[in-house]
């Protein structure tokens, strides 16, 4: 009986890992922005979290793993009930117009997200196992520059594309005095590309090329704390979070081709490249297992960074996240409406982009709906985001987007002991 | 527990796939930043300054047979010295013998039609002399006969005429031969002699003719047709029947390698006259710098590039483009239609041709009458040339030397066997046409 329940673990271990793999494969490949300000560093840093915190503004420091997986937190896996072993299914579509000096234009991307498995291994000791997007770069831009030597212009156009993920190992231990610790051990990975193409009249037959690559990769810590108290139907939480400064190893390949042959081919391994400490505090309230409210603030000290951009400087980013989760009846029988969970929130980022002396600046409101599907827990999490990025100031582009996020969390009952032998 | 997983997991990635390919791009949007957002790895120059060196060469010989047009005539001036004009070709027998013994003799001609070609000064009578060959028109292996080429005659012309040919047009002007020539002949014919059994021996007898041309002032050369009925050894003959019926015999002109052209020059008083050889070169700065082509005669103009050789210094830049720019010089041409084609060569440091390169275009920003009046100076025309392949390609091993890999310019086919038109550049150093090369950089970031 035990060996037919271990090879069942087994079996759904590796069948979870095959899922990861394929998707990790799809995913670290994958573009999911348009914004020509995703050209600077590692790109744009995706806002952290499933489709549960991005439906309350992607708050949720100080909340535990409890009915979820909350991976804005690495000590909250430790809240995790025992039986469980989750699987999470994310994707998001995402229309965006952008505008710029009185010219719009629309995207729509759609693409997997996220995936991950959480598990309890025992009573103080909860893990989580996953693949989510880092950071993101894609943007096309056509710019026009002198020739030297004579009154012409040659166009160059640029393309860019590519995106890091993170690959990430969680652990997370209840400790005394409702204290949990969580230490995350990721590795970043994924290459960021930029495709350039130089159009000039004089040599209108030549296809001119240039083509970067730059990988970068490194193994990422990050840590958390998570603290709660309950005082009758109030519980009380709060969380840190804290990423201290690391480098990614970072290589570059560029190839620049002339009608079809190479011309020239560098490969080197540039300076590695800085991702500062962020710090993330929280707090959260719930009042009689029906009302959730989380509030976070979190910021990273970009100045210390290394890496230099043309024309745009770096300053240290900050950012809130507020939200709010109300399920009427989580014990409801008959009513499915009462087991819903209703979610609201707001976000809002002070970036580390200064660009033509313009902050960079996002801000959206986002809802959300937690539907139980049929049995065990297992719900559809959809959230929805509307949300501003940029600014047309200085002929900068300002970016509209209405994002959807839909998540399957599924769980499954590992690990139970049958009642009857 | 397994199937409910799989199966919402199954249902997740289907509806992933579903929205994925709904995916789109409004016309793959395009930003127009400026140059100051996203970084460009590459730029763009355009250098006008690295040298050119132009020079007159003469070849040694040019392959004039199987003209496509006879020339004939001479003209002279100071710069490019004298030239002499003259045609050689042989007839057959006529192809259909009609001659019988009732005909009777009249009188021989020789027929040519101009073909509108000049050169120089029209309205100038001239006076055409046809010479009968004592030597045969002999072609060696390569089947040529060449602008130096030529054979001896007998002293005295068959026959002459002067004659003030009307410029453009085509007209037929009859030079009569000598009638002991054309008695002789006919009698050979009627009386079925040996000697005009058939064609080789009637090309034994008579080995052909070498007609020449002269003005007075040397100033004008025109051009004539060289093929069959055009060019035409006319004999009349009459018959007595019930009235006097007139025949006129056309002997077959053999075309081919025989009918050529010799050009024959003379430098001696011109800045030229140390081209002795074809490994000669006289740079510009001899010639006030100018530089010239000249059909028929074989001078042509030689390009180098002593400086292209740094371009191998330069590091992190590719070679877009090439452009070599000649400036005509405008005054100078008797004949100033601007031919639309000139051909290169590529060529060693003895002017050899070593490959055949590529026929170019004029490009104008102003067309229209060139030069009507001497003080209109067309300084913007110029023939533009793409020499990226040539430059790319001498540069590809690593090693320039500006003598051993030049370029020759002349006049394309057939103008350059078939004309004395001529072609005056200015060089770079010339200060009002001067001729450049533009080469157009890539240079990339390290």
């Amino acid at each position: 009986m035990m060996i037919k329940k271990m090879i069942k673990i087994i079996f759904k271990i590796l069948s979870c890992f095959s899922i990861l793999f394929i998707t990790a494969t799809l995913v670290s490949a994958q573009n999911f922005t348009s914004s020509p300000y995703s050209a600077y560093g590692i790109g744009l840093i995706e806002s952290n979290g499933f489709s549960e915190n991005i439906g309350m503004g992607a708050a949720g420091i100080a909340r535990p793993s409890e009915g979820l997986l909350n991976p804005l937190n690495p000590a909250s896996y430790s809240q995790m009930g025992s039986t469980n072993f989750r699987v999470y299914l994310g994707m998001f579509g995402k229309f965006s117009s952008f505008e710029s000096q009185n010219m719009t234009s629309n995207k729509f991307e759609a693409n997997l997200m996220y995936l991950a498995i959480g598990f309890k291994p025992n009573e103080i000791w909860g893990a989580s196992i996953g693949l989510k997007p880092f950071s993101t770069r894609g943007y096309n831009v056509i710019s026009q520059h002198p020739v030297e030597g004579n009154s012409d212009y040659f166009t160059s156009y640029i393309q860019g594309s590519g995106s890091l993920s993170q690959f990430y190992f969680t652990n997370s231990f209840k400790l005394p005095l409702n204290i949990s610790l969580g230490v995350n051990v990721s590795y970043l990975f994924g290459s960021l590309n930029q495709t350039e193409t130089i159009s000039y009249s004089v040599i209108s037959d030549q296809g001119i090329l240039i083509d970067s690559k730059n990988d970068l990769r490194n193994l990422y810590f990050d840590f958390g704390l998570q603290h709660r108290f309950e005082v009758g139907k109030h519980k009380f939480y709060s969380g840190i979070t804290y990423n201290p400064y690391q480098e990614l190893k970072n290589s570059e390949e560029r190839t620049i081709t002339q009608n079809g042959s190479t011309i020239d081919y560098s490969s080197s391994n540039n300076d590695p490249f800085s991702v500062p400490a962020i710090i993330g505090i929280g707090l959260g309230y719930e009042y009689n297992n029906k009302i959730l409210l989380f509030a976070d603030y979190s910021s990273q000290n970009w100045s210390v960074n290394n890496y230099h951009y043309k024309s745009a400087n770096l300053k240290d980013s900050w950012k809130i996240n507020i939200g709010g989760e109300f399920t009427p009846d989580k014990k409801s029988r008959h009513e499915y409406w009462k087991l819903v969970n209703y979610r609201l929130g707001f976000r809002y980022e002070d970036s580390y982009l200064v660009i033509r002396d313009v902050p960079l600046k996002e801000s959206a409101v986002s809802c959300g709906l937690g539907l139980p599907l049929r049995k065990n827990n297992n719900t559809l999490n959809l959230s929805f985001e509307y949300g501003f990025q940029g600014s047309t100031q200085n002929r900068l582009i300002k970016e509209k987007y209405y994002r959807f996020t839909i998540g399957f969390s599924l769980h499954e009952n590992w690990f139970v002991k049958p009642k009857y032998q | 527990m397994i199937s409910r997983t799989i199966y919402y997991t199954f249902l997740f990635f289907s509806m992933a796939a579903i929205l994925i390919s709904c995916e789109n791009n409004q016309e793959e949007i395009q930003f127009t930043i400026g140059d100051d957002l996203v970084e460009s790895a590459a730029s763009i120059i355009m250098s006008d300054t690295f040298s050119v060196n132009m020079f007159t060469i003469q070849l040694d010989s040019i392959a004039t047979s199987d003209a496509e047009n006879l020339i004939i005539g001479n003209y002279s001036d100071n710069k490019l010295g004298d030239v002499e004009c003259n045609s050689y070709f042989r007839f057959y027998l006529p192809s259909s013998n009609i001659i019988d013994e009732d005909h009777i003799y009249d009188s021989i001609s020789l027929v040519i039609k101009s073909t509108g070609y000049y050169y120089g000064d029209t309205l100038t009578p001239i006076t055409f002399d046809l010479y009968r060959l004592f030597e045969e028109i002999e072609v060696y292996d390569d089947s040529k006969l060449y602008n130096n080429s030529s054979f001896k005659t007998y002293l005295d012309p068959l026959g002459s005429k002067t004659y003030t040919l009307r410029p453009s047009l085509e007209e037929n002007i009859e030079i009569p031969l000598s009638n002991s020539f054309g008695l002789e002949l006919f009698n050979l014919i009627q009386n079925d002699d040996d000697r005009v059994s058939d064609n080789a021996n009637f090309l034994n007898y008579l080995k052909g003719f070498k007609l020449t041309g002269t003005t007075a002032e040397k100033n004008t050369v025109y051009g004539f047709s060289s093929s069959d009925s055009l060019l035409e050894l006319r004999m009349y003959t009459h018959k007595y029947g019930e009235e006097i019926i007139e025949y006129e015999n056309s002997f077959q002109l053999n075309t081919g390698s025989t009918l050529f052209n010799h050009i024959e020059t003379n430098k001696e008083n011109t800045l030229l006259d140390t081209l002795i050889s074809q490994r000669s070169k006289i740079p510009s700065n001899i010639t006030d710098e100018e530089v010239y082509i000249q059909g028929g005669t074989g001078i042509m103009t030689r390009i180098e590039f002593p400086s292209l050789a740094n371009i191998l210094n330069y590091e992190n830049i590719a070679i877009l483009k090439a452009e070599l720019i000649l400036k005509p010089v405008n005054k100078t041409s008797d004949n100033n239609i601007l031919p639309e084609n000139l051909r290169f060569y590529l060529t060693d440091n003895i002017n050899r041709f070593v490959g055949y390169y590529y026929t170019s275009s004029v490009e104008e920003l102003i067309m229209g009458d060139l030069v009507l009046d001497d003080e209109i100076y067309n300084e913007n025309i110029y023939y533009s040339f793409d020499i990226s392949e040539f430059i790319i390609s001498e540069l590809s091993d690593n090693y320039f030397d500006p003598s051993e890999s030049a370029l020759l310019v002349t006049l394309d086919s057939p103008e350059f066997t078939t004309s004395i038109d001529r072609m005056v550049f200015g060089s770079a150093e010339h200060a009002l046409y001067s001729s450049e090369v533009k080469i157009y950089f890539m240079k990339y970031d390290d």
